[in-house]
């Protein structure tokens, strides 16, 4: 029974994966486009932030800096999306069905997943690559094993983030508008850009960010600055994790309902 | 007077929509107060002491243009594109109206609505730098922006033609609104920019009308007298010449939408 | 057996009404006020009613995609409120025929993503799938991008949907809209089919003659309520709606005390509007025949649930 009920489970989220990694793959000309335009927003952002520091403009280090910054952008931004896609579900009559599936909805996020994970990987490469061709940036990882396990435990962290976020911004027709915001605040406010590039003023703000540590870990295994001990930023990582993952389940346990209650699922 | 009548139907229609989606407007006000303060905050950290509110300024007015910049340019094509794939474009043609009014009066509505983005950010940014003072220079700056960003109309009816032509405009709307937004110097000066880049951005209108309206609010108002008209208009004309061939070429000949 | 059990469900709804740029106000709509009603196994039961009546919520709060401000339903013995869960085991469902899909997915690729997702191994959904296009004559069409679909390729895959997890009761919601005659035909005769193999069907329609030709069973709602309900036949009775007889004579000016009009083929047809038709045509024929003339065509036209329909939303 259990064992049914497991393989059942495992079947749902490849389908959900492969649908996701299907559409990915036939919107062709969106990719193309975003893979040309995207050395234009990294020199729009770099520039639009080193207005206020001309003078690093050709610091190698800060720019490595920035440019890890601006990888932690992209992959925030794009697992923002995947909030969103949960509205377009609803928009398209495509939720409904899903629930009538028995299917959890966190699983059904996992197509917007996949589709994050192929687009951070693709643009985030890229920015690497054009700000190491650009300006120098130097984007050799120095502690690629912890970088991959924080890496990871974002992914986690923020699938249950937007798990939890997408019900709550369930009845709102255009989020987009929330996720500009939270896709500038969340990464630049949180360590995305090094917190030893900042004031200590500043940086003391950064570390109550909660996001500073699933965030803060990956920059600092990049470049290989560690603020506090690797393992004990490890341990709060998984605490981080741990959080959000209890957070997200009851969150949508009780949004769910009053999502029922009130016909949220369509109305639109 | 049917044209009239014909122009305010529609601008009443889009602006009632563009201002019910409230979400929208408060999305599109806050990117520019968003991204400045963001990188403002960034700046200051980096410093270590609040930065120069001018440099604030320069990037909130700045931004307020880009979006002014983009709805001129893209608003007819956005227009005609939802029109076609909800079919309320071919309502709209199969009633005693010429395309061009139809576009005119979406430009209004569209320009009116960037007008009122301009305004709430322009005189927050405004105030930060120069005080009440700045104003005056702020309101003279309206009118340049837009008699300045004349020529992106030629550039929106070049748009509005691939719209109608390509199955998806979208992604390359979303490229040149990535590069213009590069080269024209909304965030910076372009002299930050690699030479090519620089030369790139000064070939374009975009550039004329941020530096000239940027530089009326920051009280060099005579520098207007200096501004390349017949250069930057010449964009209009070749816009309209570039529609016209597209028209008779592809969408008339294809019958595409009974345009 | 009883597959479907409706027991006094309410439901309110909020809507906005915009006045003039910016204000609006809030309005509650009785959407459900109290339905009630049963289906058995095999039986097809049709829910009609004008545009808002409260079909499509009715469904919805069987399909448990919406929870009744009161009431209770139950699906297979099993509660939409209490067991969400064994409810959506036992229902396949149409809801939208021109939405529900993933647009740059072709229609067999949407049909093997909701069979996995009924926990179908992609083997066994893909040869499901591929039996579904068939029985609702998607044909190639299956293997185009959903964003090519008309709404006609848009229902027959929603259908098809619907059949994937092989549930013991369907509910249509306006399953042959935008489809055309043959089309619509087939689908009303795959749910026919459906139905002798024991399926039960909950079906909503404004289609009359598809109602009343489908249907075991009918109910009429209107402005959240059950009206009338029985059988297409047991409701035009309940509703006591007339027949029309026509007789045709054959003679070119006959003298009978009864009206006519010329016909269609140029000779003297009589017409009655009766609640009881065979007295009534007894009667006229003895006239008829009694005054020496031949008679040619005669016509019992029964009264149609389209006319029961008119009669109960207009008489509200």
């Amino acid at each position: 029974m259990a064992g049914n009920f497991f393989i059942k489970g495992i079947r749902k989220v490849f389908a959900e994966f492969e649908r996701g990694v299907t559409i990915y793959v036939r919107y062709k000309v969106w990719l193309i486009s975003d893979i040309l335009a995207t050395p234009f927003w990294v020199l729009l952002l770099l520039y639009g932030i080193l207005l206020y520091a001309v003078n690093y403009v050709n610091n190698s280090s800060v720019i490595t800096s920035l440019t890890w910054g601006i990888f932690l952008f992209v992959f925030v931004s794009n697992f923002l999306g995947i909030a969103s896609s949960l509205v377009l579900s609803i928009q398209q009559g495509i939720l409904e069905n899903v629930i009538m599936t028995n299917s959890s909805i966190v699983s059904h996020l996992v197509g917007r997943v996949a589709i994050s994970l192929i687009d951070t990987a693709v643009i985030g490469s890229l920015v690497l690559l054009l700000n190491t061709l650009l300006f120098s940036a130097n984007i050799f990882i120095a502690d690629p094993l912890f970088f991959v396990i924080y890496l990871f435990l974002a992914i986690l962290f923020f699938l249950f983030f937007a798990g939890t976020y997408s019900f709550l911004i369930i009845n709102v027709r255009s989020p987009w508008v929330a996720n500009q915001a939270l896709q500038f605040i969340i990464p630049f406010f949180s360590g995305a850009i090094p917190i030893q590039l900042f004031s200590k003023g500043f940086a003391s703000v950064i570390v109550y960010s909660p996001f500073y540590y699933v965030i803060g870990p990956i920059i600092a295994a990049a470049t290989g600055y560690y603020p506090i001990d690797r393992v004990l930023f490890l341990l709060l990582d998984i605490l981080a994790v741990l959080i959000m993952g209890i957070i997200s389940y009851r969150v949508q346990k009780i949004i769910l309902r009053n999502a029922l209650k009130k016909g949220k699922f369509s109305l639109f | 007077m049917r044209v009239i009548n014909q122009v305010m139907g529609i601008v009443e229609a889009e602006l009632r929509s563009l201002l019910r989606e409230v979400s929208w407007f408060i999305g599109i006000s806050s990117f520019p107060f968003l991204f400045a303060f963001v990188a403002y905050a960034l700046g200051s950290g980096m410093g270590g002491r609040p930065a120069d509110p001018r440099l604030l300024f320069y990037q909130l007015i700045g931004l307020a243009m880009y979006i002014v910049a983009l709805m001129m340019t893209f608003s007819a094509a956005s227009f005609v594109r939802e029109g076609l794939l909800t079919g309320r474009l071919e309502y709209l043609l199969s009633s005693p109206i010429s395309p061009f009014t139809m576009i005119f009066s979406n430009m209004i509505s569209s320009s009116l609505f960037g007008l009122i983005n301009y305004i709430i950010v322009g005189v927050v940014a405004t105030i930060i730098a120069f005080g009440f003072a700045g104003i005056l220079n702020f309101i003279v700056s309206l009118l340049v922006l837009y008699v300045a960003l004349i020529p992106a109309i030629g550039f929106s009816l070049i748009f509005l033609a691939v719209s109608i032509i390509v199955r998806e405009p979208e992604p390359i709307a979303n490229l040149i609104a990535s590069f213009i937004a590069v080269v024209s110097g909304f965030l910076y000066p372009v002299t930050l920019l690699p030479y090519v880049l620089q030369i790139i951005g000064r070939a374009l209108p975009y550039y004329y009308a941020v530096e000239y309206a940027r530089s009326t609010v920051q009280g060099f108002i005579n520098q207007i007298f200096t501004m390349p008209f017949p250069f930057m208009f010449f964009y209009l004309i070749a816009g309209y010449l570039i529609y016209k061939y597209f028209e008779r070429a592809y969408i008339k000949k294809k019958g595409t939408y009974g345009w | 057996m009883r597959m479907l059990q409706v027991n006094e469900i309410y439901k309110e709804y909020k809507t906005r009404e915009r006045k003039g740029l910016f204000n609006s106000s809030y309005r509650t709509v009785k959407a459900l006020d109290g339905v009630s009603f049963e289906v058995e196994k095999g039986e097809i039961f049709s829910l009609v009613g004008p545009n808002g009546a409260g079909k499509t919520t009715t469904i919805k709060i069987i399909a448990t995609l919406l929870i009744p401000d009161k009431g209770e339903a139950y699906v297979n013995g099993y509660s939409v409120i209490k067991e969400p869960k064994k409810v959506r085991e036992n229902l396949g469902i149409v809801l939208y025929a021109n939405k529900g899909f993933y647009s740059r997915l072709t229609g067999i690729e949407n049909l093997v993503y909701y069979g996995r997702l009924y926990g179908m191994s992609k083997q066994e959904a893909l040869r499901r799938a591929k039996e579904l296009v068939d029985s609702v004559s998607l044909g190639k069409d299956a293997y185009r991008t959903v964003d090519e679909y008309s709404l006609g390729m848009m229902a027959k895959l929603s259908i098809a949907k619907c059949l994937i997890n092989d549930a013991p009761i369907l509910l249509f919601d306006e399953p042959t809209i935008g489809l055309d005659p043959i089309s619509a035909r087939k689908i009303r005769n795959l749910i026919k089919e459906l139905a002798e193999k024991g399926k039960t069907v909950l079906l909503t329609s404004h289609n009359m003659w598809e109602v009343e030709n489908l249907s075991n069973r009918v109910a009429i709602i209107n402005k959240g309520k059950i009206v009338i309900s029985g059988s297409p036949w047991e409701v035009k009775n309940k509703l006591k709606l007339k027949h029309m007889i026509e007789v045709e004579v054959l003679n070119d000016n006959p003298k009978l005390d009864l009206d006519f009009k010329i016909g269609e083929r140029g000779f003297p047809v009589i017409k009655v509007i009766s609640e009881k038709p065979t007295e009534d045509l007894l009667r006229i024929v003895d006239e008829i025949r009694t005054k020496g003339y031949e008679i040619g065509n005669i016509k019992i036209i029964e009264p149609s649930l389209e006319e029961a329909f008119a009669k109960v939303v207009e008489e509200k």
